[in-house]
């Protein structure tokens, strides 16, 4: 599949990437948002202030050294007495401008504060709105058994959207009419709807089931439902028409190779992950070791995204299954896939790794560094829908996504508080692609995402990317590997029937 | 600085290095404040619009206006201090 051409510049202003910090209106996290360009003149605003209040002290100690010795000289030039003058008019001009940096910079971060608190209110809102909707729609649907048509629906359209490759003249139908207004999936709108609806999901199951409005709120609190739970419904049900099956998974390494140098930026981690697509042998995993004479070995892992959207189980590993079992936080095959590939090329549990993912693979990243197996140094996320898997604290986690993309909103609203997330708006300026029905969700997108990110002066984007970026310093050799997952048995061979026979004997 | 800790009257010489040092000292002082000014954003480039954000960028334009101000008094400061550590040393 060809990459697409970088979009044109823009021809407005430059609007920088979008930094957010925390959950949505269920996260519970704080919340702030604010454009990299935003923070950057806050933290300038900050320096300025400080560098204004040195230079002011360091005034005022000059002028008592001038007046001591003014007062013990023997005779003092006019112009001395000139440049006390001047120094102690330059000394309160100082004192003004350190002011007015201080008070602007309170402004501006008092505005950043105000238009999160907006955006976050409006959100709650918004969300219980939808819960109500959702709620009727469910009572509806108990009635003319609208969920499998759902389930089928949702899978045949991610189908035809992404892949291109239609199982039915509807899907050609829906792909051409989407084709033809891509505005309507290329869209942070749509995007928002998306994240609402896979929030609400639940309100939709409790009036199908016939259970009272806002009980959903009770058990979302509580962690018994909410997207994950939801994801785990849809599986159930796909399971019991022989679709969405999950299998063993076996792993094998098809080549190794002296890479270079380890990753020094974003965008050489966002250029570094396998194309299954592309590469013969379709590999879905990378992993690079740096070898430190003296240090223990640490590791890169880099995991592609889904391969396939067809919810009918083949041998492809990263599939909708795997999708939609790692969106409720169960084990997909692609995860038992590179916990296989990581124990082969030696990742031990006490191996420094950082785990890197695009799309279903920041997904499978995310729960391998949740799964507290390994001593994880960092996640870093592309397109994933990875919002609903908890990520200890300790771990830095850095998700890139491109507003324009649906994809990391079907897992709703993040629930971790102190993931890094950074956002971009790609079509503002811009005709969207028509090449593509979801283009940004595309990785050679991201991969400029990825560069925009690299120049972001904010702090928050900062902190967690340096320690990236010399993830890999001192490395003397770096040995790359790549890996192909495929699923071992046919899904037939361990559906629910034969796992109770297997119980039962 | 011995002669202010003994209390003995500055000479002549003395008083020239002494302004001298503080007109480097001024001079660095006008140098650092300028380069930090200049990292400011002069252009609105986040996006961010409304009534707090043309505030906002009145009060950044006062704020490079008071910093100008004050950086050129620093410069004016330090010329003067080096002028007169000329005379001072002229007539010593």
């Amino acid at each position: 599949m060809p990459e697409p051409r970088p979009h044109p510049s823009p021809g407005g202003p430059p609007i920088g990437v979008t930094t957010m910090i925390g959950g949505g209106p269920n996260g519970g996290g704080h919340l702030v948002v604010a454009t990299d360009a935003l923070l950057a003149q806050v933290d300038a605003l900050g320096r300025l202030g400080e560098c204004l209040r040195l230079a002011a002290g360091e005034v005022v100690s000059l002028l008592d050294r001038s007046d001591a010795v003014g007062s013990i000289a023997l005779e003092v030039p006019l112009a001395a007495i000139d440049a006390r003058r001047v120094t102690r008019a330059a000394l309160q001009d100082l004192w003004t401008a350190q002011q007015l940096a201080v008070n602007i910079r309170d402004g501006v971060l008092r505005s950043i504060e105000r238009y999160a608190s907006t955006e976050h209110l409006a959100a709650v809102a918004m969300h219980g709105i939808d819960e109500q909707v959702a709620w009727g729609l469910g009572q509806l649907a108990r009635t003319v058994g609208l969920p499998l048509a759902l389930v089928l629906a949702g899978g045949l359209l991610a189908d035809c959207a992404i892949t291109r490759t239609p199982p039915s003249e509807l899907g050609t139908w829906a792909q051409d009419f989407l084709e033809s207004h891509p505005r309507i999936l290329t869209n942070p709108l749509t995007v928002s709807a998306i994240r609402e609806a896979a929030a609400d999901t639940d309100g939709f199951g409790d009036g199908f089931l016939g259970l009272p409005l806002g009980i959903s709120d009770v058990m979302e609190q509580a962690g018994v439902t909410g997207v994950p739970s939801s994801s785990a419904t849809v599986v159930g049900i796909a399971n019991v028409f022989g679709l969405l099956k999950e299998t063993p998974v076996s792993v094998h390494k098809t080549s190794s190779f002296e890479y270079g140098t380890p990753p020094t930026s974003l965008a050489d981690r966002s250029q570094s992950f396998p194309d299954p697509h592309a590469d013969p042998n379709g590999e879905q995993i990378r992993i690079d070791r740096y070898v430190t004479p003296g240090r223990p070995d640490r590791f890169d892992v880099y995991i592609a995204g889904t391969v396939t959207f067809d919810p009918k189980t083949g041998t492809q590993p990263f599939d909708f299954a795997s999708d939609l079992t790692g969106v409720a936080n169960g084990s997909p095959a692609s995860y038992r896939a590179v916990e296989a590939a990581m124990a082969q090329a030696g990742v031990t549990s006490s191996s420094p790794v950082v785990f890197n993912g695009y799309s279903q693979g920041g997904l499978v990243a995310s729960l391998l560094a949740a799964s507290g197996k390994y001593n994880v140094k960092g996640v870093v996320t592309f397109g994933a829908p990875s919002a609903q898997v908890a990520i200890p604290a300790s771990i830095p986690v850095l998700s890139v996504r491109n507003s324009e993309d649906l994809v990391p909103a079907t897992s709703g609203y993040d629930t971790n508080p102190h993931a890094v997330v950074v956002q971009r708006t790609l079509f503002d300026h811009s005709a969207v692609p028509s090449d593509w029905t979801v283009p940004a969700h595309r990785l050679g997108y991201y991969q400029q995402t990825a560069a925009d990110v690299d120049k972001s002066r904010s702090t928050e984007v900062r902190g967690v990317l340096e320690p990236l970026d010399s993830f890999g310093a001192g490395t003397e050799r770096v040995d790359s590997t790549l890996w192909v997952a495929k699923r071992v048995a046919p899904a037939a061979t361990i559906d629910a029937t034969n796992l109770r026979a297997r119980a039962m004997v | 600085m011995h002669d202010l800790l003994t209390g003995n009257l500055l000479t002549g010489k003395a008083l020239a290095a002494e302004l001298a040092a503080s007109a480097r000292e001024l001079d660095a002082l006008r140098a650092r404040v300028e380069q930090q000014c200049e990292s400011l954003p002069t252009v609105e480039t986040s996006g961010w619009n409304g009534p707090a954000s043309w505030a906002c960028q009145l009060s950044l334009a006062l704020l490079h206006r008071q910093t100008q101000a004050a950086t050129e008094l620093l410069r004016c400061a330090a010329d003067l201090s080096a002028a007169a550590a000329f005379e001072a040393g002229q007539n010593a």
